[in-house]
């Protein structure tokens, strides 16, 4: 599917409904192509290549909004779908205040981001990549004779993601994930040892698997319960992870969102949505609605100065948008755009990681977080991989999971201390933070 | 699409597969965004597309298209071969099923298509309304999702199924001060599903309808809907995912739990699963101790249990229409905390323990409601002990997120009452 189809597509589409007497009409057409593959304990435990191609039609009347998709891009196929579209808008009751479509949109934009050597990737490397991955971990596994006293699984995951569109909407992005998981289980513990070998970008076969094996067992001899921390460093793989689900605070959309205005930390701390961040795994010139992308300041001083919003929110809230529209899941074109973060970081006093653990004798060093919820103001994770730091301020023993709960404004003003520098994660650019007090459950 | 599919077939054993499968969908579906001021959000469509599995020696490749032309369909068997070949260092090989044919079409009254979408608009609407003034939420959003699936799965070993599936699901969210409430519910059917469903809520909500309390109560009462969310959603995964659970032994030593897919009313209903295999019900957990895992035939020849959302996501391991059966009987006691729904915030990675809240429970005393109020329940599974209560058991319809995407599942328990439970009395 080339661009030019894709164009052709979404453009048909807005004529059509202008025949149809309807004022504002949107199209977004975007073709898709995904591999994947999971392998555990060396078998092929799922794999899916797909190739997905389709146009959604918004239309907005009177105020009130219609929206439909079809996957097939044949002339009537696309009418039809034009025609229900404009059907449910004309059954829709109009929005307060009455719903516009955003004006200006670009034409033909590529990102900066977009890489075609991302589609020539091909099923046998990543089937190759995975394999050579898992078979690092199971050296590991016999050098080790694991399979007396316990068992060794292990799950690979490397997923390739070429995305193009065209139309009146363009988008283009591209991503390349590399995820090397390593999972322990045995009798003396009740459950997954997890530990991630490699992440974004990171692509080096059996010696990401070999190592991924060797910290999941490292973990295992080591670890120990733990009381309640006081403090917290929370790695920049851990703050990541926390982030990809606390930035609904963020979320203009969002009941419990955070009020403008607001102090919600120190006054070093900044928080901000940095579409534009080179290299970034989610920058683009242009979001989902086809309006130019910046940077969006989130906290200055410690105070909100922004939400992340789409138009339509922007609208509601009278509030400039910010470029933040996103249309979610591998079929983007079924979906109206909602709101997301492309890239999120946090800058603050500019401290080091050592530093940082230094100051936190007694507490804990957090590498990871699973299990990341916001349900209303409540913040709970599992901190994992962590450990207890020491006197001289270094990693000593290895932790069984934390699970630690608190309300979402009390992590952000827990900020005590943000290293300087960042990594790239996908959504997040984080840095390590220095959380205290925590109110564990 | 069949001549497609036959071309597909045909076209992927001149590539070198030894076993082919081509899944074939179309599926039309509107989904509705309701709020209590009205319509806000709607999107209507069909999507169609196929899905090719191969088989090479031990190797599988799966690819799908949703562009139905020769070209693009040939491109997909093609990637779908070599990836086969490229994985051919499986232990398992996959016997090819024996061919059938079989056409089936779910019981439906009254085709929702035929509703004007304006009337269902009113329907929908009525619902969110009506679940704000219960609740007194600052807002309530009901999602409508109606769905016609169309799928059909044929091989080159002349199986040729195919199974037409209407459904509609609902679920309300309701969003108060620092709370939230998810309310799900779907079968499989036509137009008189959402007079079901409306009933069930109109159910619903009764045991909804009190004033806040400060009062509480010693013990637990989890509704039907609670405990399915609780023993089937949070618990039972961990020991019922081939490739994620190693457990065999269930700590809930009086719980029978049963998956039945044939059931054609529950939402989790598939007359045969997404690799063909015959629907038939089987027993998961039984005196402690976990009697069958799901499996699909990647995992183990019978399989049965093999499920995918659409033809983009290869089938995997999914349950269907669950039933939990709790042999322990007593009455109901006369001061409890009634909880007609939870939201979890676990599983915790350290396996054992959950952490259930429920904002809007219901305090009994001496036998009778005197208030709501909100309450979190820390469960520590290994000292957790349930029966069952006095009262008609109950189901429900959910969509879930497993290996082959998000699933319909039915759930089905009778209310029970816990025991070594820890009450967190703290404002939740």
């Amino acid at each position: 599917m080339t661009e030019d189809q894709l164009e052709s597509a979404a453009e048909m589409a807005v004529f059509d409904a202008e025949k149809l007497g309807a004022r504002e009409a949107e199209a977004y057409a975007s073709s898709i192509r995904s591999l994947r593959a999971v392998i555990v304990d060396g078998h092929l435990y799922y794999s899916s290549i797909f190739n997905e191609v389709g146009v959604g039609i918004r239309i907005v009347e009177d105020g009130a909004t219609g929206f439909s998709f079809t996957n097939s891009l044949t002339k009537k196929d696309i009418r039809d779908a034009v025609e229900r579209a404009f059907h449910l808008c004309k059954s829709s009751k109009p929005d307060f205040p009455p719903a516009t479509l955003p004006k200006s949109l670009g034409k033909n934009q590529i990102g900066d981001s977009y890489d075609p050597r991302i589609a020539k990737i091909n099923v046998e490397s990543v089937i190759n990549l995975a394999k050579e991955i898992v078979d690092g971990i199971n050296e590991v596994d016999k050098k080790h004779e694991l399979s007396a006293t316990g068992s060794v699984k292990s799950v690979e995951l490397i997923r390739a993601v070429d995305t193009s569109g065209a139309g009146i909407v363009t988008e283009s992005v591209t991503m390349l994930e590399g995820l090397a998981k390593a999972t322990l289980r045995s009798d003396p513990l009740t459950t997954w040892t997890e530990w991630n070998g490699v992440r974004v970008g990171s692509l080096d076969g059996a010696s990401e698997g070999s190592t991924a094996a060797e910290n999941c067992l490292s973990l295992k001899k080591q670890m120990s319960e733990n009381e309640r921390p006081s403090l917290l460093v929370l790695d920049r793989q851990a703050f990541a992870s926390i982030m990809s689900v606390a930035w609904r605070v963020f979320d203009a959309s969002w009941g419990d969102r955070f009020q403008m205005g607001q102090q919600v930390g120190e006054p070093f701390l900044s928080i901000y949505d940095n579409e534009l961040a080179p290299n970034g795994i989610s920058s683009r010139g242009f979001d989902d609605e086809g309006l130019k992308t910046s940077v969006v300041h989130l906290v200055q001083s410690g105070i909100v100065s922004s939400y992340l919003t789409n138009y339509r929110w922007a609208q509601k809230l009278k509030i400039n948008p910010t470029a933040s529209a996103f249309r979610y899941g591998d079929r983007p074109f079924t979906s109206a755009p909602d709101i997301g973060p492309t890239n999120i970081s946090i800058s603050g006093d500019g401290q080091k990681l050592d530093e940082m653990l230094r100051s936190a004798k007694g507490g804990v060093h957090v590498v990871d977080a699973r299990n990341v919820r916001l349900i209303g103001k409540t913040l709970t994770f599992s901190a994992f991989p962590a450990y207890a730091i020491s006197s001289s301020g270094e990693d000593s023993t290895a932790l069984r999971p934390l699970d630690l709960a608190m309300p979402v404004e009390t992590f952000f003003r827990g900020i005590a201390g943000v290293e300087s520098g960042k990594k790239e994660y996908p959504g997040v650019s984080a840095s390590a933070v220095l959380l205290k007090p925590l109110n564990a459950p | 699409m069949i001549e497609l599919t036959s071309d597909a077939l045909a076209y992927a054993q001149e590539h070198g597969a030894e076993y082919v499968e081509v899944r074939g969908e179309t599926t039309e579906f509107l989904d509705l965004l309701v709020e209590d001021r009205g319509l806000v959000h709607s999107i209507g469509g069909i999507y169609n597309g196929v899905g090719i599995r191969t088989f090479y020696g031990s190797g599988r490749g799966y690819s799908s298209t949703s562009f139905i032309t020769k070209t693009s369909i040939e491109r997909a068997v093609e990637e779908s071969v070599r990836m086969a070949r490229a994985s051919n260092f499986n232990g398992n090989k996959v016997k090819p099923i024996e061919g059938r044919v079989e056409n089936i079409k779910a019981p439906m009254k009254q085709d929702p298509r035929e509703i004007d979408s304006q009337d269902k608009v009113k329907e929908v609407l009525a619902l969110a309304r009506a679940a704000t003034k219960v609740t007194s939420a600052k807002l309530t959003r009901i999602r409508y999702l109606e769905l016609y699936e169309d799928r059909t799965i044929a091989t080159n070993y002349g199986l040729r199924l195919r199974s037409i599936k209407p459904s509609i699901y609902l679920s309300v969210e309701a969003f108060g001060d620092g709370w939230e409430m998810v309310y799900e519910d779907g079968y499989v059917g036509g137009w008189e599903v959402f007079k079901q469903i409306k009933k069930n809520l109109d159910d619903f909500h009764e045991r909804l309808s009190f004033s806040p309390t400060s009062d509480g109560a010693e013990r637990v009462v989890l509704s039907p809907r609670a405990a399915s969310q609780l023993i089937i959603d949070e618990v039972l995964p961990q020991f019922i995912f081939p490739q994620e659970s190693f457990r065999n032994s269930f700590p809930l030593t009086n719980v029978v739990i049963s998956d039945d897919p044939s059931y054609d009313e529950g939402f989790g209903y598939m007359p045969f699963d997404d690799e063909g295999v015959k629907a038939e019900p089987i027993e998961l957990i039984a005196n402690g101790e976990v009697k069958q895992r799901l499996l699909t035939r990647g995992l183990d020849e019978k399989g049965g249990r093999a499920r995918a959302q659409d033809f983009i996501h290869e089938p995997g391991p999914a349950n269907s229409n669950t039933k939990i059966t709790v042999n322990d009987k007593t009455e109901l006691p006369k001061d409890f905390y009634y909880v007609p729904y939870i939201y979890s915030y676990g599983p915790f990675d350290s396996g054992d323990r959950i952490l259930i809240y429920c904002p809007l429970a219901t305090v009994y005393r001496n036998g009778s409601p005197v208030g709501k109020r909100p309450i979190r329940l820390g469960i520590e599974l290994s000292r957790l002990k349930v029966a069952a209560v006095e009262g008609a058991e109950g189901g429900s319809g959910a969509r879930r997120k497993l290996a082959g995407g998000i699933i319909p599942v039915g759930e089905k328990s009778q209310q029970l009452l816990l025991e070594g439970e820890t009450i967190d009395r703290r404002p939740a």
